[in-house]
């Protein structure tokens, strides 16, 4: 008996030996969320922006003032900057005190540990690869610094034009990118959901109200991203292409105050090529 | 890694300790190799600049037993590799280490560890120094003997892969069963018969992450939904019945779109079969084989000779004639059918033909062909994310990858005088070097040597070789050969021997010889070589897997060692 | 550190080398017909006997076993030797072993070490190399390469080892 015990033991592999197996037609798959559908581009590009991502939570008490930071530098860069906030890390993590409210999403989890992002508030400004640190966190003081020098350094190599309509339970967007200069690389883009207005809870170091309990979330993340890999396969001047996708709504969006944002990176680096952002019609 | 040394520091320590107080009794053996090279340019032969000056190679196995227990470590180092071996070797370390211990019927080892099932088809891990070729498993392997004529194994682990640290890298986990049963010890009846059957099987499988692969079609792209679970199974069998014997083993593979086969999502599968018939003086074999979308690594980006799970050598004659060696062929892993015939037979002492001594005759053929393939329907062959093609198990494709026949004699004349003689003629397809689409290459071989012993322990040997071709296109193609050469040994231990290879007749001349003198010594165990000369830009194969040696002008010494 | 560690490692090796003779490696290999056999099982009615490794490929490994065939059988009339060949062909060559040893008329006790477990524990580089072991298993000598007329210094040894 002692000896069938061994030879059970010897067969246990063969319970991982389930070979995964494919039909025909699960091959390949065509690039998630693309569509034929398509609404009209109303929102043209023709200036080169930067994505501002700030890293945030509702326990983090001093992420209140990098919100209002935010809101100045919109003000003063209008259309060149893109904002979104990303709540990941501990600060996020919900709990009873915040009414269980979870606006973490895996994309974001996924880019705060990719990005090594380590305290909030963090910025991480176009992706940008950090040349002193492995890390491509930004500390807030030098956001508006490194906007400016973003915006004149960076080539501006394509524009993104947007379409974004909703449609039944999906928001339909349609992208046109266009090429300006070379960047022989493989180009894909990133199609995000980011919600305005939502009232929540938020931590603060405002000793008086350390607590505020109706406080206004603006831009805040709230998809994984939709990334196609094969926007142009290598980017050269003049390419132009047209492509249309889909996103499932969440029953949680309030959808009116929805905006679809969308960014190239250089498959490369990883870094931002170009970003712009439309709101639902 | 640091602290597997420091288990075995300590173990052997131990050991060592207890020895000497005389408690545990340790037997300690080992055996050594370092190979040192130093080239220069030679741009009549394409030798390239060796900017390190001098490379060297270098192997040291220690292995302890002490009764059931076992432990081992090699140590290499490689400052810098020698020319042909991959660049990513440079360095040294401990690449192999291992633990084992038999109890009862069990055998359990933990570490690296070399293994095969059956022919291994699906599975082999095993090392080929001379082609820089090592796919050492690292985890844990148990043997069991249960019962008298039943052998089974487990193993689980990863693959070496130079000297990463393959617990930090993506590459496949490979695991594995299989069972042996020798019906012959295991029923009493068959032992005494002259019947002898064995039976075997075994699963294995990798699992690796799927990752992303984006293919183009139609100028659209798509990802691949990639199998992570990639399972391989064979059974086997050995027949014998008096003077025939009959044996084979057919695998299978699931899914499994890899960087060899274009990422096609045909099943694999192999099939080998062997007949043979012997008594006293006369041997015929004969075998098959045949290959169908078989490659089979534990990562599927990788395309060269490392991370192999399966081997599946070619059935061609391996040659150790240097120039009947010049075109070996080599498996065609995504597809191949061939077969390939000996027969030996040795003309009895007395007669007339045989002599004195007997003369024996050697004839083999092989003819390798591709598989019959045909495209998926809308789709080119091979196409990535498709089935990639369709064959029936008996069609034979059209164009010949290799073919050869050949004869070889050996002669004893008198007590002190022997000669061999060998004849080959070969058809050869560059997509063995993976020069696909090139013409064909049709070569006699002739060599003929003898040998003649002037004193007990003083001989001379002579030796000459030549080979003609008409292709005379490319390095891998380059015309007619002549090489002679002669070996005198002496005093027991000592070698001279003196050689050149003469490439005449191409396109570039008659000027190209390949001069080479070595000498040597062998006290016990203990080689040491030393030769100069020019060493051709060629091609190395073992079993069914080739490495590229680049031509040298310059030094090369050998020492071995064993203890 | 690490090299440190190794370094000691091979010493303490290296320290008992001399310590005791080392005994013939316990390894399954496979009889020509298949048959599953075990190293630690040769032997020789009490009295040493010859391993040589060998393969079908390796010229000099021919020439030593067909230059000791012609000898042996008046060898083992005269001294009662054995020799176990140990053949190293992998699955490419190793369906040519019993055509060949048939044909060649050997009389040894033929094995084959497929996947070169048994030559990777018995530390040998490349074949051909013969060992003599004693009775009880004990590596009494051993010789690597060959030369026209070592197989002389073979016997010679066994019958040196054998008288002990």
């Amino acid at each position: 008996m002692k000896i069938l015990k061994y030879i059970t033991l010897a067969m246990l592999p063969l319970m991982f030996v389930a070979c995964d197996n494919f039909e025909e037609n699960e091959y390949v798959i065509y690039p998630e969320g693309e569509t034929s559908e398509q609404t009209p581009i109303t929102k043209k590009q023709n200036e080169q922006a930067i994505l501002l991502e700030d890293y945030t939570g509702w326990s983090c008490v001093n992420c209140p003032a990098a919100a209002e930071l935010v809101t100045d530098l919109q003000n003063e860069f209008g259309e060149k900057l893109v904002a979104m906030a990303v709540h990941a890390g501990a600060f996020a993590r919900p709990s009873s005190a915040n009414g269980n409210m979870d606006f973490r999403t895996e994309y974001g989890e996924k880019w705060y540990n990719d990005f090594g992002i380590t305290s909030n508030p963090i910025g991480v400004i176009n992706r940008k690869n950090n040349s002193t640190s492995s890390s491509k966190g930004v500390l807030k003081d030098d956001w508006r610094s490194t906007i400016v020098s973003l915006l004149s350094s960076t080539k501006h190599t394509m524009n993104i034009n947007l379409g974004a309509t909703k449609r039944d339970n999906k928001f339909l967007v349609s992208v046109n990118g266009e090429i300006l200069q070379d960047i022989n690389q493989p180009v894909l883009i990133t199609i995000l959901v980011l919600e305005d207005g939502i009232i929540g809870t938020q931590l603060t170091n405002d000793a008086n109200n350390p607590m505020v309990k109706d406080y206004v979330f603006n831009h805040v993340l709230r998809t994984n991203g939709l990334v196609d890999y094969s926007f142009f396969a290598s980017a050269s001047a003049n390419q132009n292409i047209n492509k249309n996708y889909e996103i499932n709504i969440n029953s949680s969006w309030n959808t009116a105050n929805c905006k679809i944002v969308v960014f190239a990176t250089n498959a490369d680096n990883g870094e931002v090529l170009q970003v712009n952002e439309i709101d639902i019609e | 890694m640091k602290k597997i040394i420091v288990l075995l520091a300590s173990v052997s320590f131990v050991f060592v300790h207890a020895n000497a107080q005389g408690i545990l009794g340790g037997k300690v053996t080992g055996n050594f190799q370092t190979d040192i090279q130093m080239s220069k340019e030679d741009k009549t032969i394409g030798a390239q600049k060796v900017d390190e000056k001098l490379l060297s190679n270098t192997f040291a196995n220690i292995l302890y037993t002490n009764g059931d227990f076992s432990a081992g470590v090699r140590f290499e180092s490689y400052l810098n590799p020698i020319l042909g071996f991959d660049k990513q070797y440079k360095g040294s370390g401990v690449p192999y280490r291992f633990v084992s211990y038999k109890k009862d019927f069990l055998e359990i080892t933990a570490g690296n560890y070399y293994e095969q099932f059956g022919n291994g088809l699906i599975f082999r891990s095993y090392e080929e120094r001379n082609l820089g070729l090592d796919n050492a498993m690292d985890g844990v392997r148990v043997v069991a003997r249960p019962y008298k004529g039943i052998i089974l194994k487990g193993i689980i682990g990863k693959q070496r892969y130079y000297w990463d640290d393959i617990w930090q890298n993506d590459n496949g986990l490979v695991r594995g069963i299989d069972g042996e049963f020798s019906l012959s010890e295991m029923i009493p009846s068959l032992a005494s018969s002259p019947v002898s059957l064995s039976l075997g099987g075994s699963f294995v499988s990798t699992y690796e992450k799927a990752g992303t692969k984006y293919i183009t079609r139609n100028n659209d792209n798509y990802k691949l939904n990639l199998p992570e679970n990639i399972g391989a199974g064979a059974v086997r069998f050995n027949f014998g019945y008096n003077a025939f014997a009959l044996s084979g083993e057919f695998a299978f593979k699931g899914q499994d779109p890899n960087a060899v086969n274009n990422y096609i999502y045909r099943k694999g599968n192999a099939q080998l079969l062997t007949a043979e018939y012997s008594i006293k003086g006369l041997g015929i074999r004969l075998e098959g084989k045949r290959i169908d979308n078989m490659s089979f690594k534990s990562k599927r980006t990788e395309t060269g000779n490392m991370l192999n799970v399966n081997y599946l050598p070619s059935i061609t004659r391996n040659h150790s004639y240097s120039l009947m060696s010049m075109y070996s062929y080599a498996t065609q892993i995504n597809g191949e059918i061939g077969f390939s015939a000996d027969i030996m037979y040795k003309i009895p002492k007395g007669t007339l033909l045989g002599g004195k001594y007997g003369t024996s005759i050697k004839l083999n053929y092989s003819n390798i062909h591709s598989l019959d393939m045909t495209p998926i329907d809308g789709y080119a062959l091979f196409e990535a994310g498709t089935n990639g093609y369709e064959t029936d198990l008996f069609s034979i494709g059209e164009e010949k990858y290799f073919s050869e026949i050949n004869l070889e004699i050996n002669k004893k004349i008198s007590s002190n005088f022997k000669m061999n003689f060998m004849y080959s003629y070969q058809e050869f397809n560059p997509i063995a070097y993976g020069h696909a689409g090139n013409p064909m290459i049709y070569a006699h071989i002739a060599v003929i040597d003898g040998t003649y012993k002037l004193a007990a322990h003083q001989s001379i040997k002579g030796e000459i070789q030549a080979l003609f071709t008409k292709q005379d296109y490319d390095e891998f193609a380059k015309g007619n050969w002549f090489q002679y050469g002669a070996e005198y040994n002496f005093a027991g231990h000592w070698f001279l021997a003196a050689s050149d290879q003469w490439n005449y007749g191409t396109e570039q001349g008659d000027k190209v010889h390949y001069y080479n003198v070595s000498a040597g010594c062998t006290f016990g165990t203990t080689r040491v070589s030393l030769s100069y000369g020019k060493q051709r830009q060629g091609i190395m194969c073992i079993g069914g897997v080739c490495r590229e040696v680049p031509a040298s002008n310059g030094m090369f010494m050998t020492i071995t060692s064993s203890f | 550190m690490k090299k440190i560690f190794l370094l000691a490692t091979m010493v303490l090796f290296a320290l008992c080398i001399n310590a005791q003779d080392a005994k013939i490696a316990k390894i399954d290999v496979k009889d020509v017909n298949g048959k599953v056999v075990n190293t630690g099982s040769f032997s020789n009615d009490g009295k040493p006997y010859i391993v040589c490794f060998w393969a079908t490929w390796c010229h000099p490994c021919l020439d030593e076993l067909n230059a000791m065939a012609e000898l042996y059988s008046d060898w083992r009339e005269e001294t009662g030797v054995k020799v176990y060949a140990v053949s190293i062909d992998d699955t490419r060559t190793k369906g040519k072993v019993k055509t060949l040893v048939n044909s060649s008329e050997w009389e040894y006790e033929v094995v084959i070490d497929e996947n070169s477990d048994f030559k990777r524990a018995m530390g040998v580089n490349n074949p051909p190399h013969t060992f003599i072991v004693g009775a009880d298993g004990t590596i009494l000598w051993q010789h690597a390469g060959y030369a026209e007329g070592d197989e002389q210094n073979t016997i010679a040894k066994y019958k040196e080892l054998s008288n002990k």
